[in-house]
């Protein structure tokens, strides 16, 4: 067969073809040359294109919230390790005047350029993500020292959220809004991650799981009407989705947990069911993935705790049956979405 | 039956609209890929998660047949070619999952009983046929790590004795820089490109791993102190080698793999001076954080206006799966930092007039139970 007949070799030549090339090599400069030819509008979003692909621009986003995620938490960790080991030798006033210190340090640092009328670049994002989680090590000390909240050490938690939600609005921080909305839900005993939920490392108590659904579905209540609330608050952009994210999780976990408790699996389920429903829809409404996922992804762990809880053992036939029918789904839906996104 | 896969062209092609979402549209209205389309991370996330437990599932169905694992892997493997063939979907998650599953059940069919060394490396070779085949850069380097766990076993002179980590980590180091040469070739394949990204970002933290492993046994053993020369300094010597290389080629080519690899290197070096250095545990974990946390910050400032192109600024790139995660990241982050574990394991008494008291968890603030 000639090489020109073959569609593959054909491509590769065309590919090879092209002289000198890209300069870099990860380049697919010569496909945005062919979609610049084929159609002039769009001229801006084509040129930042061509930028990037022969890397005479090359942004560093990636690396830096890779160091700066890095930093933090080594910075937290060493603060750990200095409240257990230095105790005694610092005592617990110059500690916690210390951590405060930090704590105000960073705040005040990320604050300068909203005072300076600048926005706040991404360092500083992280500065005031550390002053957060630092004041959290300082009130958690205190607590544990000082036991200023007598014995309701948890208040902690709903004091630090409530300052993290002030600090988050004032100063527009996503991430210490997941901070406080993660505090809110520490309060309110939801330990993080679904296997904690169902506690699943400790055998779980039957009705720890019942009072933990509905816990967890009653403050995710609270997150989507906070969310439905911005979408109607034009300052706070981004917020909204922090709300929905934290919104969906906890009111899958809740439903999940319900199912789990023998008294109220068939609640739970239903309620799983219309969630996953629900969520699905928002998310063929607005083409949204990741809820798309989470509808899919939490109704199939349901149907598989179903099927061991009313068949027990194995069931591999059941479980082939319960994933292929999740994947079909997944397959259906996306493809209604439209939204099939080139690799 | 013909194996259904896009042409590097249309991949290419692929490639463009997946970089660039606001030219998506256009791509799609010039036509040249093929029928192909591909999957976003979470789609893919969960599609690999359905098709590990489908494959999984069907071996246990299986059971009951003579040589299962060869049955059931031809099977999942059928059954992925089939799925790519039908939905013509580039790295969807799920024909990947089952067909580098497939390849796994058969070689642990074959493999059965037989010297783990073997089995090792005809994983690791069954793995890379299936990752070349579904142009997985996941699987690839997957297949690069158990090639490695091969080596180790292998090494180990025998059976009762330990893993060899010292010639697994040489091998990893080999295979980074081979990678890092390799990246220098204009490959036509984006997949391509990333597979060898995928052993650029891996296989120098993987060296790193196995040289601790090793380090910290010949510490236990008394032969070497930690840190010393010999052994004890391969994770500190691997990691400073290793990330320099990736530095260099990092800024070179620009390339974003080879920069996250310097910066990991970074925290392997950091983590194997903690013996060398003159400073309590903490305060190293403090200065390595402040360090790099000041020089995040001052790069980052320096980095506003392009300099040779390099620019902290957001340019466009689609950044929302990146962004998700650091939310999940940032919730993942200790809360009280060593004062948590106390208020965990001492929880309030329930307060009968306020309703639901917290259990002073770490999934929000100050009652974290201070795990790392």
């Amino acid at each position: 067969m000639a090489s020109s007949a073959c569609p593959a070799r054909r491509a590769v030549a065309e590919v090879r073809g092209r002289g000198a090339g890209p300069a870099h090599l990860h380049s697919l400069e010569p496909e945005l040359q062919a979609l610049r030819e084929a159609s002039p509008t769009g001229a801006a979003a084509l040129d930042r294109a061509l930028e990037l692909e022969s890397r005479r621009l090359f942004p560093v986003r990636r690396e830096l919230w890779a160091a700066l995620y890095g930093a933090v938490l080594a910075i937290l960790v060493g603060v750990g390790l200095l409240v257990r080991a230095n105790l005694d030798r610092i005592g617990p006033v110059a500690l916690l005047l210390a951590l405060l210190g930090a704590a105000l340090a960073c705040h005040v640092l990320a604050l300068l350029p909203r005072l300076q009328g600048r926005e706040r670049p991404i360092g500083l994002d992280y500065v005031l993500l550390l002053g957060a989680l630092l004041l959290g090590a300082a009130a958690g000390y205190a607590q544990l020292r000082f036991q200023w909240l007598g014995t309701h050490a948890a208040r902690v938690l709903l004091l630090l959220a409530a300052w993290h939600t002030l600090v988050a609005y004032l100063l527009d921080s996503r991430l210490v809004l997941a901070v406080a909305l993660g505090s809110f839900a520490a309060w309110l005993g939801l330990e993080p991650g679904l296997p904690a939920l169902l506690d699943v490392a400790g055998g779980g108590a039957p009705g720890g799981f019942r009072g933990r659904g509905w816990i967890a579905l009653g403050c995710a209540l609270i997150y989507l009407g906070a969310a439905l609330a911005h979408r109607r608050a034009p300052r706070w952009p981004s917020f909204r989705e922090v709300y929905e994210q934290f919104a969906a999780h906890l009111g899958f976990w809740g439903a999940l947990a319900l199912a789990v408790a023998q008294p109220t699996r068939w609640t739970g389920v239903l309620l799983l069911a219309a969630l996953a429903t629900g969520v699905a829809l928002v998310a063929l409404r607005e083409r949204r993935e990741s809820l798309l996922v989470y509808a899919v992804g939490y109704a199939t762990l349901g149907a598989l705790v179903l099927q061991a809880q009313l068949f027990g053992g194995t069931g591999y036939l059941r479980v082939l049956a319960i994933l292929g029918l999740a994947a079909w789904t997944l397959m259906r839906l996306r493809a209604r979405r439209g939204a099939r996104e080139p690799a | 039956m013909p194996l259904a896969r896009p042409t590097p062209a249309e991949e290419r092609w692929l490639a463009l609209a997946s970089r660039y979402p606001s030219l998506q549209a256009r791509v799609v209205a010039e036509g040249r890929t093929g029928g192909w389309s591909g999957s976003g991370w979470p789609s893919r996330l969960l599609y690999a998660l359905l098709g590990i437990g489908a494959a999984v599932a069907l071996h246990g169905a299986l059971l009951w047949v003579p040589a299962t694992g060869v049955v059931s892997g031809v099977l999942m493997i059928l059954l992925a070619e089939m799925l790519v063939a039908r939905r013509r979907v580039l790295r969807s998650g799920l024909e990947d999952a089952l067909h580098a599953c497939g390849g796994a059940a058969i070689v642990f069919g074959l493999a059965a009983g037989g010297p783990e060394p073997a089995a090792a490396a005809l994983l690791a070779l069954a793995l890379s046929v299936s990752g070349l085949r579904m142009l997985n850069a996941a699987v690839t380097t997957l297949a690069a790590l158990v090639a490695s766990l091969a080596v180790a076993l292998a090494m180990r002179g025998s059976p009762g004795l330990g893993l060899a980590a010292a010639p697994a980590a040489f091998a990893c180091a080999a295979g980074a820089l081979l990678a890092l040469l390799a990246g220098g070739r204009r490959l036509l394949r984006p997949s391509h490109d990333r597979m060898l990204d995928g052993l650029v970002l891996v296989l120098p933290l993987a060296a790193w791993g196995w040289a601790s492993l090793a380090a910290s046994r010949a510490a236990a053993l008394g032969t070497e102190p930690p840190g010393g020369p010999g052994t004890g300094a391969l994770p500190a010597l691997l990691a400073l080698a290793l990330g320099t290389a990736c530095l260099a080629t990092g800024l070179r080519r620009r390339s974003h793999a080879a920069l996250l690899a310097a910066l990991a290197c970074a925290a392997g070096l950091a983590h194997a001076l903690r013996d060398v250095l003159p400073l309590p545990g903490h305060l190293q974990w403090i200065s390595w954080g402040l360090l790099l946390l000041g020089l995040a910050v001052m790069l980052e400032r320096a980095l506003r206006e392009p300099r040779r192109g390099f620019t902290s600024q957001d340019v466009g790139e689609d950044l929302q799966t990146l962004e998700l995660a650091q939310l999940a990241a940032a919730n993942a982050l200790p809360r009280t930092s060593g004062a948590g574990p106390a208020l965990a394991a001492e929880p309030a008494a329930p307060d009968p007039t306020s309703g639901v008291e917290g259990l002073g968890g770490e999934f929000g603030g100050g009652g974290a139970s201070g795990r790392y």
